[in-house]
């Protein structure tokens, strides 16, 4: 492996050095001229201190560091580049198992008009992602690319073709063996007729297959004889399937998408043998002014992953997308929700509003209304076979439970947010967002343990005044009011920027209705920072809170932290 | 005509692929496991858990009905480290209710387990609880008794303990690195508070929860490396009681590993008696 490395190291160094070459060679040099070097890097260094009260717990090599840089050659149709990462140790929040450096990202492709092709590692999704999804996410230290063949092969414009077989990357190891074929039809860009058309349809199907050698799984039960040990015989190859089908017309969108798993016993499900199905469905329309979007998701026993052992946030072949909305106001989640890959059913409900300017309401520049609801609801299950008489927890070895789409337990209420957003903006130099949002919280299914409905209700107002052409002072108030948990939260924070180039902010996040008044800690939070072109430099300092998260199986915290962190980025 | 000719070759590899799929019949799933339960080299498995941990009581249910299986053959250490915090705090303050150690820490840094439940059985790989039973099964039935170990321990005072070891290689063992004994001590029935699902359950029983390590945590060494049939080896080591263990309920557990690999190739555990 370190060999293979080296060897396209020193490939990529050598196109990149000039060469001293004979006349001869000097059309290869003119080539290679025409070529680009891009890329980008990003430097996280934390330093933390000790603080007891909040929980932080103890770093000692007191600097730790998340750092990694990328090149890319592109010459015409050909490109090939490489990322380097070096965890020094990993930063708290991130997993222990990211410890180390090297190059775990390294391709070359070739994108032919017809034939696009891919050897090395490469990021990938089929239609929303629910079979497949290779991606990173360097803040929250996934990356679960493919090292591989990927061919895109597009015969007629419309048409699009993929396949691609590979392994996928877990830390410095890859795990699974993973096969598969993508097809989409966008109809409008080849059926003659249609070209003309206001109405697009594009209709998508995938296929998705992975391979694991079985190994010894030992089930022991309770028998009539005493305990029986079992050995559960279990699927090498794990098929699912997709189809997908995306309708705009006008301004109205519908679409939806169906993906099918078949029996995929695994540490993740409590090895049962049903298989595991998501639809997820959505319809909106959009004019000028006025939005709205409605979507539904319904999944069970989705959980796709290259060992069938692996439990926790890592290792993944899919990914099912969120239907609740992201928020950027602290407060407002504070509380996040988490998917729940063993099954939920959810809707979401999005609608935007622009009030006309020079009315009433409307004032200058027109207001901005965003109004958002998502719920979501714990599956019914019916039959469930368990090991003990009118147990809850589906045995081992056995199908599991029935389960119908969109039914759901009402009674078993995962999330609810409720919220509503005013934007107005007053004169050239004052603007104003406010925010109220309502919250239902299942703590006990999301974070493992506490309140299985925790209610908030949380209000932000959020200012800012621009002066002196460049200059913007920022002041943000929030609230979040709770009876459970940990009770009210308050927080400020103010933010001048000079703009492009400076950001100074500070903050604090005040546990201030906490009934252990002894807890009733202040989070503060000072960061400033320098942009200049895609370069940014930043440096901060404060408390961050701890937090706890219990998915799939297995609990993990965020621990809180009390440090300097500095941040390097740029691209080029 | 080549746009269908196109789909309809897609199709097909599709079909390949997803044809690439074992479905299980409904009287194939499970067959009863005839593989040997008893064996001459016994097993270790270290369970890492806290008291706020709320999925750590299944893993001990699990690790109930092995021991149940298993017997003798099955050596099961409860190790209980400091971090992360949110999952180890006691709910109490008192010294008698914290059950974590340094060496439980050392342990959990070097195999990077931030996450519980989770364990290693013989130290190989870091797993969830539901492949421990697997895991014990294949080392059961295919593998090789390398050393023969006897360990025999007593209580010579109030607050001490006095541990005798003596081992021989009963086959070849031709893997880099040295050998190391650790020994360790571990005391049952402790009664703390422990997170279970929806509550905190105050009269928990702990069992097997490891106190402490007689000497470096990492071992001492006994033999040089690959050793060959015949080599013998033998160690005492002697250790403070704290006094707020119960001395009825303590045992000691002797783990051979590899150093290097941190393989442990052979186990014992002996109960102590107040008594002795």
């Amino acid at each position: 492996m370190n060999f293979k490395r080296l060897a396209f190291g020193a490939l990529l160094a050598g196109l990149v050095a000039p060469a001293t070459l004979s006349a001869q060679e000097s059309k290869f040099e003119e080539v290679l001229g025409r070529g680009t070097l891009s890329g980008n890097i990003q430097i996280d260094a934390q330093m933390y201190f000790k603080d007891s009260l909040i929980g932080v717990p103890e770093v000692p090599e007191r600097l730790r560091s998340n750092s990694f840089a990328y090149l890319q050659y592109t010459n015409g149709k050909f490109s090939m580049g490489a990322r380097f990462e070096g965890y020094f140790k990993p930063m708290l929040g991130y997993d222990a198992r990211l410890d180390g450096w090297g190059l775990p990202y390294y391709f070359a492709r070739f994108s032919g008009d017809i034939i696009d092709v891919t050897a090395g590692s490469f990021y990938e999704q089929f239609g929303s992602g629910m079979i497949l999804r290779a991606y990173q996410d360097w803040n929250l230290g996934i990356d679960n690319a493919i090292s591989g063949v990927r061919a895109i092969i597009t015969p007629v414009q419309g048409i699009t073709i993929k396949g691609i077989i590979g392994t996928q990357r877990h830390f410095w190891d890859h795990v699974g063996l993973i096969r598969g074929v993508d097809l989409d039809l966008a109809f409008n860009d080849f059926i003659k007729p249609m070209q003309s058309w206001g109405t697009r349809i594009t209709l998508g199907g995938s296929f998705v297959s992975k391979f694991q050698e079985a190994g010894t799984k030992l089930v022991i039960e309770n028998a009539e004889n005493g305990l029986t040990p079992y050995q559960l015989n279990l699927p090498e190859n794990v098929g699912s399937a997709a189809a997908r089908l995306n309708i705009e017309s006008g301004g109205f969108t519908l679409g939806g998408e169906y993906v099918y798993k078949a029996n995929d016993p695994s540490a993740e499900n409590g090895y049962i043998y049903r298989p595991g199905q998501a639809i997820l469905l959505n319809a909106g329309y959009s004019m000028r002014g006025f939005g709205i979007l409605l979507q539904a998701k319904s999944v069970d026993n989705m959980g796709f992953r290259g060992d069938r052992a692996e439990l926790g946030n890592y290792g993944m072949i899919n990914y099912m997308p969120a239907l609740t909305r992201q928020h950027t106001y602290s407060l407002a989640s504070l509380y996040p929700y988490a998917c729940q890959t063993q099954g939920e059913v959810a809707f979401q409900a999005d609608i935007q509003y622009k009030i006309k300017r020079g009315t009433v309401l409307g004032g200058k520049y027109g207001t901005d209304l965003k109004l958002n609801a998502s719920v979501a609801f714990a599956p019914e299950h019916t039959n469930i076979t368990s090991a003990e008489e009118g147990g809850t927890t589906p045995a081992q070895g056995s199908w599991g439970y029935d389960v119908k789409p969109f039914h759901m337990d009402a009674d078993n209420i995962y999330f609810i947010d409720a919220n509503l957003e005013i934007a107005h903006k007053f004169n050239k130099n004052f603007k104003m967002t406010l925010m109220y949002m309502f919250e239902l919280y299942n703590q006990e299914v999301v974070e493992g343990h506490g309140e299985p409905r925790a209610y908030a209700h949380i209000a932000v107002g959020d200012f800012t005044y621009m002066f002196l052409k460049k200059h913007a002072l920022r002041l943000e108030l929030q609230y979040l009011h709770t009876k459970q948990i940990e009770q009210d939260w308050l927080m400020g924070t103010l933010e001048y920027t000079f703009a492009p180039s400076w950001f100074v902010s500070v903050s604090d996040q005040w546990n201030v209705g906490n009934n252990d008044k002894n807890r009733r800690f202040h989070y503060y939070y000072v960061s400033a920072g320098y942009i200049h072109d895609a370069t940014r430099i930043s440096l901060s300092y404060g408390k961050i809170r701890q937090g706890i998260l219990c998915s799939g199986g297995v609990c993990r915290e965020v621990p809180a932290s009390n440090g300097v962190m500095l941040t390097l980025s740029s691209s080029f | 005509m080549k746009k269908l000719a196109y789909i309809g070759g897609v199709v097909a590899l599709a079909m390949t692929v997803f044809g690439a799929c074992d479905t299980i019949g409904e009287d194939e799933r499970k067959q009863e496991y005839t593989g040997s339960i008893s064996s001459e080299r016994k097993v270790l498995l270290e369970d890492y858990t806290g008291v706020r941990c709320v999925n750590c009581p299944s893993a001990a249910a699990e690790i109930e009905r092995l021991q149940e299986f298993y017997g003798d053959a099955l050596v099961v250490v409860g190790v209980y480290p400091q971090r992360p915090t949110g999952l180890t705090t006691p709910w109490n303050a008192t010294r008698d209710q914290d059950l974590r150690t340094d060496v439980a820490q050392t342990w959990a840094d070097a195999f990077s387990i931030e996450q519980f439940p989770n364990g290693t059985v013989n130290r190989q790989e870091v797993i969830a609880y539901t492949e421990w039973g697997g895991a014990i099964a294949e080392v059961i039935s295919d593998g090789i008794n390398y050393v023969d170990l006897s360990v025999s321990a007593s209580l010579p005072t109030d607050t001490s303990v006095s541990v005798s070891v003596s081992g021989s290689f009963v086959e070849d063992y031709e893997a880099d690195g040295t050998i190391h004994l650790i020994t360790m001590i571990l005391e049952d029935s402790i009664v703390v508070p422990q997170q279970v699902p929806g509550r905190i359950d105050p009269g928990y029983v702990h069992n097997h929860v490891l106190r402490t390590v007689l000497g470096s945590a990492w071992g001492d060494q006994v033999a040089s490396e690959a050793p060959t049939r015949g080599t013998t080896f033998s160690a005492n080591y002697t250790g403070t009681l704290d006094p707020v263990w119960r001395r009825n309920k303590l045992s000691v557990v002797v783990a051979v590993v590899n150093n290097s690999s941190r393989e442990v190739i052979q186990v014992a555990q002996v109960h102590l008696d107040a008594g002795e």
